[in-house]
């Protein structure tokens, strides 16, 4: 019942922060690539806010606000990306909002890899996201966690890193690998022309998905707003339908 | 009087306006990192490896260019047949592409799942996630740069020059390869410069269609984009690089067109 | 020998030319200017195609037959060709504008009194320099026909004289049918020519003596 309640307030804070003052302008939320069905689903939940979305790897869009090119929101598909952010004082202090696992990626109706461990197999090729993107960061940190010689002959096997899942996404049902490291939402966000293949539980970091606002924004009240709104019921809801986990308690 | 002066005055003020705009961004990329740090980042072996790999590819992709675009560019200057403006637009259509557009054309042409995915299967040719599969990229993207120029010089030759060497016993292929190539070479050479120019500086379908791994396919824009997530610095001074060649073979093609203009051909 | 019975269109003017010269041989090419006789040279060059009529030469296929459809393509047809405004080829040496072994063309060059202008570009040659390198490069050939349209225009009368006599002495040696584009009577008799081809507006242009062609307007 508090629970309910809470997210009550916290919705009915949104809309009057989001509708009162001089926030006619729409908020800038810069989004992971990965986050895109979710995230514009959630925007649409909300009309009365006008959001402006922005989607890129989350590592561009870090630089991008390094640099100054400041979005008002920022959504990472990492919690670690947002902690070096706000190390550095650039953001406020990050909120999981949602979890992602890994899976491996292959198109529907491929046959020559069932599991895990066929992506050691000689022949096969495999897209990554580059290392410097959370997906690329993830599967490097899978690949860690193998035996040496199965990591090495895993990495012979990758043909390409992409700078963003999407771009991972679309190298596998293009055709152009057999199969690629993502996130079951991205899986989950193909229409059915990718077909998820379980990692193993003790090597699949389960991620976290990192709400940060940005330091200096114009509406800072309407920006916390927008992500105390993500973990609304139906927010929840849009991200549970696309593939995402909700954040654990700790979080 | 006073109203001329003031649209000459208005004149200089948007030339200003144009040259700083594109200046300072130039300026600021180059002065990014001290020539140290510039020269540090540049001898990271990732850095030369993209640098050698965008250098190998470019300069492959330019001998196909001008060796497939220059006679192209023959028949269409010199030929009236059916279908030859059509044939006109789409040679010159990746020049208003957008590269992602291109990079997937030639995913649904070359790809494992494209048209002739399979022809190349059986003859055993791969073209994404290798090398060669950039050099196709570079090709697509850049031969308009090329064609263009050159069907232009070979309109703008004087017409009388194929009569006088077909009157000395050269044949249409000879006259291409004896007289007409001859005549017009610095307006080929400047167009050709033009198209090495837009192949060093392709990204999208690069990205698209032959993927980015290092020495493999990843070429000095990839590894500048993928430097922009993690290190700065590095795409800076990769960037940096990029600039002065592109500003050397633009000058390049200045002069060689200057020299064409001269030539009075 | 050369003969032609042609009919053809050049933007608007309807030609019609019958005639035909000897191994040897100049005929002469007059009318009043607009009148078609460059177009003519470019017809019996196979530059441009007669609407109708035939061209043949002794000894070989008929060049151009309308009723047969013959048409030999002007590579192949062996002619030596001094185009009015010339074209020589602006980035060859006058030597490689000849487009003949280099002896010939070494040869060639001294007898129009161009040995020392072989490596030059046109653009640096004279007008009469220029003008004698295109009669190098259409003797260069060693053609079957020589087509010359206004070949000495551009030369003082000395070195007019001596590239006259030149050109006549290869047309004699080597039974060189010749048609030559001529303004003035004296060109003409310094040829050789005996007869000439007035065109004019209108009807057909028949062989007529020289004398005639020059004086009379022919309607």
């Amino acid at each position: 019942m508090t629970g309910l309640r809470t997210s009550l307030l916290i919705g009915a804070s949104f809309f009057v922060s989001a509708c009162g003052g001089s926030a006619t302008h729409p908020l800038a939320v810069s989004s992971a690539t990965s986050l895109k069905v979710p995230v514009t689903g959630i925007s649409a939940l909300y009309p009365s806010t006008a959001v402006h979305l922005e989607f890129a790897g989350s590592d561009a869009l870090a630089t991008a606000i390094r640099s100054g090119r400041k979005p008002d929101v920022f959504l990472s598909a990492s919690l670690k990306i947002p902690k070096q952010l706000a190390a550095e004082g650039l953001v406020g202090k990050p909120v999981v909002f949602a979890r992602n696992r890994l899976v491996v990626a292959v198109r529907s109706g491929t046959t020559n890899i069932g599991s895990f461990s066929d992506l050691t197999k000689s022949g096969v090729s495999l897209a990554f996201g580059s290392p410097s993107v959370p997906i690329g960061a993830y599967a490097d940190t899978i690949l860690g966690k193998l035996p040496t010689a199965e990591a090495a002959a895993i990495r012979a096997n990758v043909k390409t890193r992409e700078p963003d899942a999407a771009s991972v996404a679309a190298k596998v049902t293009e055709g152009v690998v057999d199969a690629a490291i993502l996130y079951a939402s991205d899986v989950n966000a193909s229409n059915g022309r990718l077909r998820a293949i379980t990692i193993p539980a003790f090597l699949n970091p389960l991620t976290k998905c990192a709400a940060v606002v940005v330091n200096g924004t114009k509406y800072p009240v309407a920006a916390a707003a927008f992500i105390r709104s993500l973990l609304l019921p139906q927010s929840q809801q849009a991200l549970r339908a696309a593939g995402f986990l909700p954040p654990s308690r700790g979080d | 009087m006073t109203s001329r002066r003031l649209t000459s005055a208005a004149m200089w003020a948007a030339l200003t306006v144009s040259f700083a705009f594109v200046t300072i961004p130039i300026v600021a990329i180059l002065t990014a990192n001290s020539p140290a740090a510039l020269l540090d980042q540049l001898s990271d072996p990732a850095a030369v490896d993209a640098l050698l790999l965008s250098l190998e590819c470019s300069v492959i992709a330019l001998v196909l260019v001008v060796g497939l675009g220059t006679p192209t560019a023959w028949l269409l200057a010199t030929r009236r047949f059916r279908g030859r403006s059509l044939a006109i637009t789409v040679i010159e259509l990746p020049l208003v592409l957008p590269p992602a557009v291109a990079g997937l054309g030639l995913l649904a042409a070359f790809g494992p799942l494209g048209w002739l995915g399979g022809a190349e299967d059986a003859v055993g040719i791969r073209l994404v996630l290798e090398t060669a599969g950039v050099v196709v990229a570079l090709v697509f993207v850049s031969a308009p740069f090329h064609i263009r120029q050159a069907q232009a010089a070979f309109e703008a030759m004087n017409p009388g020059l194929r009569d006088a060497a077909r009157t000395i016993g050269l044949n249409d292929a000879a006259v291409f390869m004896k007289v007409a190539v001859p005549t017009v070479a610095p307006a080929l050479a400047a167009g050709a410069t033009l198209a090495w120019a837009r192949a060093l500086g392709e990204f999208g379908a690069t990205l698209m269609f032959a993927g980015s791994l290092r020495g493999v396919t990843q070429t000095a824009p990839l590894a500048i984009y993928e430097g922009f997530g993690s290190n700065l610095a590095g795409a800076q001074a990769l960037a940096a690089v990029l600039v002065a060649a592109s500003a050397v073979l633009l000058v390049t093609t200045r002069l060689l067109t200057r020299r064409w203009e001269a030539s009075g051909a | 020998m050369l003969e032609f019975n042609i009919t053809g269109e050049v933007g608007g003017l309807e030609i019609k030319a019958v005639g035909s010269v000897e191994g040897g041989q100049c005929l002469a090419v007059t009318g009043p200017s607009g009148c078609g006789k460059t177009s003519l040279l470019r017809m019996l060059a196979g530059l441009s195609r007669p609407s109708s009529g035939r061209i043949s030469i002794t000894g070989g296929d008929p060049w151009f037959d309308s009723e047969t459809g013959a048409q030999v393509r002007t590579e192949d047809r062996g002619i030596g060709f001094v185009f009015q405004d010339l074209n020589l080829f602006p980035r060859m040496t006058v030597l490689r504008n000849l487009g003949a072994a280099p002896e010939r063309a070494a040869d060639l060059l001294e007898a129009v009194g161009l040995s020392d202008r072989a490596g030059s570009r046109p653009a640096n040659l004279s007008g009469g320099e220029a003008q004698r390198a295109a009669i190098a490069r259409a003797l260069a050939q060693m053609p079957d026909v020589l087509l010359l349209d206004e070949p000495f225009a551009a030369l003082d009368d000395q070195t007019a004289d001596q590239c006259i006599e030149l050109v006549r002495l290869q047309i004699a040696a080597n039974a060189i049918p010749t048609v030559m584009v001529a303004h003035d009577l004296r060109t003409a008799q310094a040829m050789g020519c005996e007869s000439a081809l007035r065109l004019g507006i209108t009807g057909i242009a028949t062989m007529v003596p020289l004398a005639e062609a020059f004086t009379a307007p022919s309607h």
